[in-house]
């Protein structure tokens, strides 16, 4: 997977940290035909997304292919601080993975 | 005649065996990940994929409100987005009931978090959206009718 396949804000908020996420994935169930080839494109989605705050798990999603392609999260964790890190992860049914951090704005 | 009737009988019976192993292939490369709950996504009720991911007492919930536009041209990008004044979240669930697999997702929450969650989904065709959540050992539950629009030119 490229680099940046994760784009991720966190931002402080009145009661807590609001987290947007979009994770950039073909998410293919397995099921639909591929519009160019005609072909039944192999099943490919995110399984796993997990979110740290300061390195403790405060959020995981087990998603199936039935979340819309580039999957988008957005969430809120109900405490926290200015310069917290969040942390954002995947894996998909293949085994490939990345993660991205960012700091609270 | 008999001899047509035992080919079609092979037959059926090969198809049969075909059709249970691709869809076993399917969601075969998922035994990698074991906490991946691959019975609940591969489950093709609706009620017995809420009973795979839920527990307790299910109760029907007013609290949980489910933002989703009730009429929807592209199916396959659906907002949508769940708030709650439920305490002590610890999994939100979302299923789409005509779905050829109802599970769509499932959010849990570890820590304390807000009861607020938005994603974007898959809608096949015109269907119920069922939201469960998990709280305090109870599982709440709401559901909503999403009607998909054919666009005509």
């Amino acid at each position: 997977m490229s680099e940046n396949s994760i784009k991720l804000s966190a931002e402080l908020i009145e009661d807590g940290i609001e987290v947007k996420t979009m994770i950039k994935h073909i998410m293919s169930s397995g099921r639909e035909k591929d519009k160019i080839s005609g072909k039944i494109a192999p099943a490919n989605f995110i399984q796993e997304i997990r979110c740290e705050h300061n390195g403790s798990l405060v959020f995981s999603a087990n998603i199936g292919p039935d979340v819309a392609h580039n999957p988008y999260l957005s969430f809120k964790i109900s405490h926290g601080m200015k310069n917290d890190d969040i942390a954002v992860s995947w894996i998909d049914n293949h085994g490939e993975s990345d993660s991205q951090s960012v700091k609270v704005q | 005649m008999d001899k047509k009737r035992r080919i079609f009988l092979k037959n059926t019976l090969m198809m049969g065996l075909l059709a249970s192993f691709s869809s076993a292939l399917l969601f075969a490369p998922r035994k990698v990940l074991a906490a991946w709950p691959s019975n609940a996504f591969a489950n093709k009720s609706l009620r017995s994929a809420i009973a795979e991911v839920s527990y307790g007492r299910t109760i029907k919930s007013k609290r949980i409100n489910i933002n989703i536009p009730d009429h929807i041209e592209n199916g396959t990008l659906v907002p949508i987005s769940i708030t709650t004044d439920i305490p002590n979240i610890d999994k939100i669930s979302i299923f789409v009931a005509k779905n050829t697999h109802p599970l769509c997702a499932s959010f849990e929450f570890h820590e304390a978090c807000d009861g607020y969650l938005a994603t974007r989904i898959k809608i096949k065709r015109s269907s119920q959206v069922v939201v469960a959540i998990q709280a305090e050992g109870n599982s709440h539950q709401a559901k909503k009718h999403i009607k998909i629009i054919k666009k005509k030119c």
